[in-house]
C-alpha cells in the first residue's frame, strides 16, 4: 500500500491486557472514529455474586461486544478494515489471550495483516491521539502499573531505551508503601489523597542511582528506606506522622523521576518531553514535570484523561506506525506478559 | 455441510474439519502448558489439507469446558471472532459430551473426567442408547479416589477417559475389575468428536450467540458446595 | 530444612545462585517473607543461573511473568490477589502441577490453602544483628523434597 493508502488505511485495534477491554477503529494513525472500553456498554453480566477484580474471565465475554460497538459507532463494516492491531504484552497473560486470539481469528478471516503491538509503546502514542501536533523527536517518560522507563523517541520507528527501573516500578513501589501503612491498594491515588495532607519535607528519604547519565531507576532502597524509618519509629516509640510520609515518599519518587526526566531531555537536546502511561494520572507527578518544564521552556505533553488509561486507540495509533515501517506480526503472535520496552534502530 | 471444529480444552490442541460426510482433515497435539501460540497456524492448516475455503465453511464448533480456563479462552475467543467475521452459526459442544463420542458403543458405561486439579476431577457419566449419547448425571466436581470407589456401584463395563486417566490414574491407582481405561488413543480430547457432536447440536438449532458465550467453569468453590450436596449420592 | 544467613544483598543473590544450579524442572518455590527481604532479588540471580536473558522483576502488577531459560520459569506475585478465585482465574493450580518448567511463587503464604502438595519453602527473615543480614529458611514439604533438601543443603556448604 502506498502511504496516500495508508492514511485511508482503517485500523481495528484490540487492547485487553489488565482490567479492561477495549477495541478502537482509526482512519489512518491520527483519526479516532471509536474507542470503546468494555464498562461503557451494557453487557449481559451473567456473574452471580461479585466478581473479582482481576478476572480474565471479564474479557471472553466483553470481547466481541466491544469490537461490534466500535464498528458500529465508527460506521464501518469489518471488510472494510485494513489491518488488525492487538495488544500482546505486557500484562495479565490470561487477559491478554483473549485480544491476541481474536485478532488472528480477525486477521485470518479477513485477510489482512495483523500487528502485534507493545502496550507501553502504546502508551506513548496516546499522546499522538491527544496532541496532533505533536511529532518525533521526544524523551518520553512512561511510567505504568510495572513499568518505568525513559525513552528516547527519535522517530515513529526509532527508538532508544535510555533507562529503566531494575527492581519495582514506581507504581509497585507506591502500592507496597501503601501496604506498609494500612492504606487500601491501588496505592498510587492513596498516597497522593494522604500527601495532601502532609509536609513533603518533613523526612529525607534517599534516592537511588543519581549518578549524571545514569537514567535507570531504582525504587527498592527508597522503599527500604521508607520500611525502616517505620520500624525504626514504631520500636522508638514515637508517633508516626503518615500524611509526612505519604508527602515525603511521593516527593522522593517524583523528584527522582523529574530530575531524571529532565536531564533526559537536556542531553539529548530536544525540547519536548511527553508523560505516557496509565499511572501517570498522579497529579502531582504531572504538575511537577509541568511547572519544570515552563521553567525550561520544554514543551510538555501528557495525554487526557481517556486516553490515559488503558485503551485501544493508543494501540491502534501505535500499531499504524508499526505497520508503515513492516513490523507486523504472524499468527504465532502469543502474548507476552512480561514484554518490555525495547531500542529500535532507523535500520529495522 | 462443512464445518471447522476447535478443541483447546486440555494439553491437547485439536482443530478438524468435516465436510461432505466426511472427516476432511484433522491436527492433533498434545502440547506443553500453553498452545496459544499454535492454534490458528493449526486452523490455516487443517483448512488447506482439507481443501476447505474458510469462506465456505457453515459452522465452527468449539469445545466449551469444563477444562483449563486458559486453554478454553484461547479456543473460544479464536472461534467467535471468527464465526463473526465470517458470519457463521458458532455451536459450543461440552467438553466432557465430545469425550463420550469417543465410544459410540451400546453398553458401556462411560465417564470421561477432565482434571480439575487438587486431586480432583470433573466428571459425567454417559451413556449410548440406540444410537443417541445420553447423559445419565450431571457434572460434579470429586476427588479421583472417590470416582474410581463408586464404579464399584456400577453395572456393566466402565470406560474411563480424559486427561486425567495418564496423569494420575494408570499405574498410580487400582480399579476394580470391571472398569477399564481408554487406551491412548482415545483417552484425550479431539476435534473430531467435536465435529460430529456439534454436527449434532447445530441439527437441533443449539446454536449459540458469540456475543455472550463463555467457557463452562466450575468454580472450586462451587464446586465444593455441589460436593457437599452430592456427597453419598450414587455416580 | 537448614538455614542460611546473608549479611548483604549480594550474599543474596550467591545463595540463590547455589540453588539455580541444583534446583530440578518441576520444582515449586514458594518464597515468604516481609517487603524489603531479597525475595525478588533471590529470583532475579535464580532465573539468571537458570539461563535467562532479560529483565527479571517481580511481576506484582502482572501476576505471573514466563522466562525462557534452559527451561521455562513461571514467577507468580501473589501480592495483589485477594481471593482463591483469583487465584483460579489465572491458572495458577494449572502451572503449579504442569511438572513443566520452574514455578517460583512471591507472596505465597497468602494462600496457604492452595499450594501444592510438594514444593520447597523459602523463607525470607530480617534479623537484628544488621540492616542487611537475613535468614533465609529453606524446608520441603511433602516427602519428595527431603532428598532434594539434604543435596542442596551439602552443595550450598560444601560446593559439592
Amino acid at each position: 500500500m502506498s502511504k496516500g493508502d495508508m492514511q485511508d488505511c482503517l485500523t481495528l485495534a484490540i487492547e485487553s491486557s489488565c482490567d479492561e477491554t477495549s477495541a478502537a477503529v482509526l482512519r489512518g494513525g491520527r483519526e479516532i472514529l471509536s474507542n470503546i472500553i468494555s464498562t461503557q456498554i451494557p453487557v449481559h453480566q451473567k456473574f452471580g455474586g461479585v466478581v473479582p477484580e482481576i478476572a480474565s474471565r471479564k474479557h471472553i465475554v466483553n470481547i466481541m461486544p466491544v469490537i461490534d460497538e466500535a464498528l458500529r459507532e465508527a460506521k464501518v463494516k469489518l471488510s472494510d478494515i485494513g489491518q488488525v492491531a492487538v495488544t500482546y504484552g505486557p500484562g495479565l497473560v490470561g487477559a491478554l489471550l483473549v485480544g491476541v486470539s481474536a485478532a488472528k481469528a480477525l486477521a485470518f478471516s479477513l485477510d489482512v495483516p495483523l500487528i502485534g503491538v507493545n502496550h507501553l509503546e502504546g502508551h506513548i502514542f496516546a499522546n499522538f491521539l491527544s496532541a496532533p501536533e505533536l511529532e518525533p523527536p521526544f524523551v518520553a517518560l512512561v511510567v505504568s502499573g510495572g513499568h518505568t522507563a525513559l525513552v528516547r523517541v527519535k522517530g515513529y520507528h526509532e527508538f532508544e531505551l535510555m533507562g529503566q527501573t531494575r527492581d519495582d516500578a514506581a507504581g509497585e513501589a507506591f502500592d507496597k508503601i501503601a501496604r506498609v501503612m494500612g492504606l487500601p491498594y491501588p496505592g498510587g491515588p492513596e498516597i497522593d489523597r494522604l500527601a495532601k495532607e502532609g509536609n513533603p519535607d518533613a523526612i529525607d528519604f534517599p534516592r537511588a542511582l543519581e549518578e549524571k547519565g545514569n537514567y535507570e531507576f531504582s525504587f527498592s532502597g527508597l522503599k527500604s528506606a521508607v520500611l525502616n524509618y517505620l520500624n525504626s519509629m514504631q520500636q522508638k516509640g514515637e508517633e508516626i506522622h503518615r500524611a509526612d510520609v505519604a508527602a515525603s515518599f511521593q516527593k522522593a519518587v517524583i523528584e527522582v523521576l523529574a530530575e531524571k526526566a529532565l536531564e533526559a531531555v537536556g542531553e539529548t537536546g530536544m525540547d519536548k518531553l511527553v508523560l505516557a502511561g496509565g499511572v501517570a494520572a498522579n497529579s502531582s507527578l504531572e504538575e511537577r514535570l509541568r511547572t519544570a518544564c515552563e521553567e525550561k521552556g520544554i514543551r510538555f505533553y501528557f495525554p487526557s484523561k481517556a486516553l490515559c488509561t488503558d485503551n485501544a486507540a493508543m494501540i491502534g495509533c501505535r500499531g499504524y506506525y508499526q505497520a508503515l515501517a513492516g513490523d507486523g506480526s504472524d499468527f504465532y503472535l502469543n502474548a507476552v506478559p512480561n514484554l518490555g520496552l525495547r531500542s529500535i534502530s532507523a535500520k529495522e | 455441510m462443512s464445518i471447522l471444529a476447535i478443541d483447546t480444552s486440555t494439553q491437547v490442541s485439536s482443530v478438524a474439519v468435516v465436510s461432505d460426510g466426511k472427516l476432511a482433515a484433522e491436527l492433533t497435539m498434545q502440547a506443553k502448558l500453553t498452545h496459544s501460540e499454535t492454534l490458528l497456524p493449526h486452523i490455516e492448516e487443517v483448512l488447506g489439507m482439507a481443501n476447505q475455503k474458510k469462506e465456505e465453511l457453515e459452522g465452527i464448533a468449539v469445545s466449551l469446558g469444563p477444562g483449563s480456563f486458559t486453554g478454553l479462552r484461547i479456543g473460544l475467543a479464536t472461534a467467535k471472532a471468527m464465526a463473526y467475521a465470517l458470519q457463521l452459526p458458532i455451536v459450543g459442544v461440552p467438553t466432557l459430551r465430545a469425550l463420550a463420542w469417543h465410544f459410540p458403543v451400546e453398553g458401556f458405561q462411560l465417564l470421561p473426567m477432565i482434571d480439575a486439579q487438587k486431586g480432583n476431577v470433573y466428571v459425567e457419566r454417559y451413556m449410548w442408547e440406540h444410537g443417541k449419547l445420553l447423559k445419565k448425571t450431571e457434572v460434579q466436581v470429586l476427588p479421583v479416589e472417590e470416582v474410581i470407589r463408586r464404579t464399584e456401584e456400577l453395572p456393566g463395563t466402565v470406560v474411563l477417559m480424559g486427561d486425567v486417566i495418564s496423569k494420575r490414574i494408570e499405574g498410580k491407582q487400582t480399579l476394580p475389575m470391571h472398569v477399564m481405561l481408554a487406551p491412548l488413543h482415545l483417552r484425550m480430547p479431539r476435534a473430531a468428536n467435536v465435529a460430529l457432536c456439534g454436527l449434532e447440536l447445530l441439527k437441533e438449532g443449539k446454536t449459540g450467540n458469540v456475543m455472550d458465550m463463555e467457557p463452562v467453569y466450575i468454580r472450586r468453590s462451587e464446586a465444593e458446595v455441589l460436593w457437599e450436596k452430592r456427597h453419598g449420592k450414587a455416580i | 530444612m537448614f538455614s542460611e544467613i546473608t549479611q548483604s544483598p549480594y550474599e543474596t543473590v550467591q545463595l540463590a545462585e547455589k540453588v539455580g544450579k541444583r534446583v530440578r524442572e518441576g520444582t515449586v518455590l514458594c518464597l515468604e517473607g516481609e517487603l524489603g527481604t531479597g525475595k525478588t532479588l533471590f529470583v532475579q540471580s535464580l532465573a539468571r543461573t537458570l539461563g535467562v536473558e532479560g529483565e527479571v522483576t517481580s511481576p506484582t502488577f502482572n501476576l505471573m511473568n514466563i522466562y525462557e531459560g534452559f527451561c521455562p520459569i513461571y514467577h507468580f506475585d501473589l501480592y495483589r490477589l485477594t481471593t482463591e478465585e483469583e487465584l483460579e482465574d489465572i491458572g495458577f493450580y494449572e502451572y503449579m502441577e504442569a511438572m513443566e518448567g520452574i514455578v517460583v511463587v512471591e507472596w505465597s503464604d497468602k494462600f496457604p490453602d492452595s499450594l501444592p502438595e510438594s514444593y520447597v519453602r523459602v523463607q525470607f527473615e530480617r534479623l537484628q544483628a544488621g540492616k542487611e543480614f537475613r535468614r533465609i529458611t529453606f524446608s520441603g514439604v511433602g516427602e519428595e523434597q527431603e532428598e532434594f533438601l539434604k543435596e542442596l543443603e551439602d552443595f550450598v556448604h560444601t560446593g559439592n
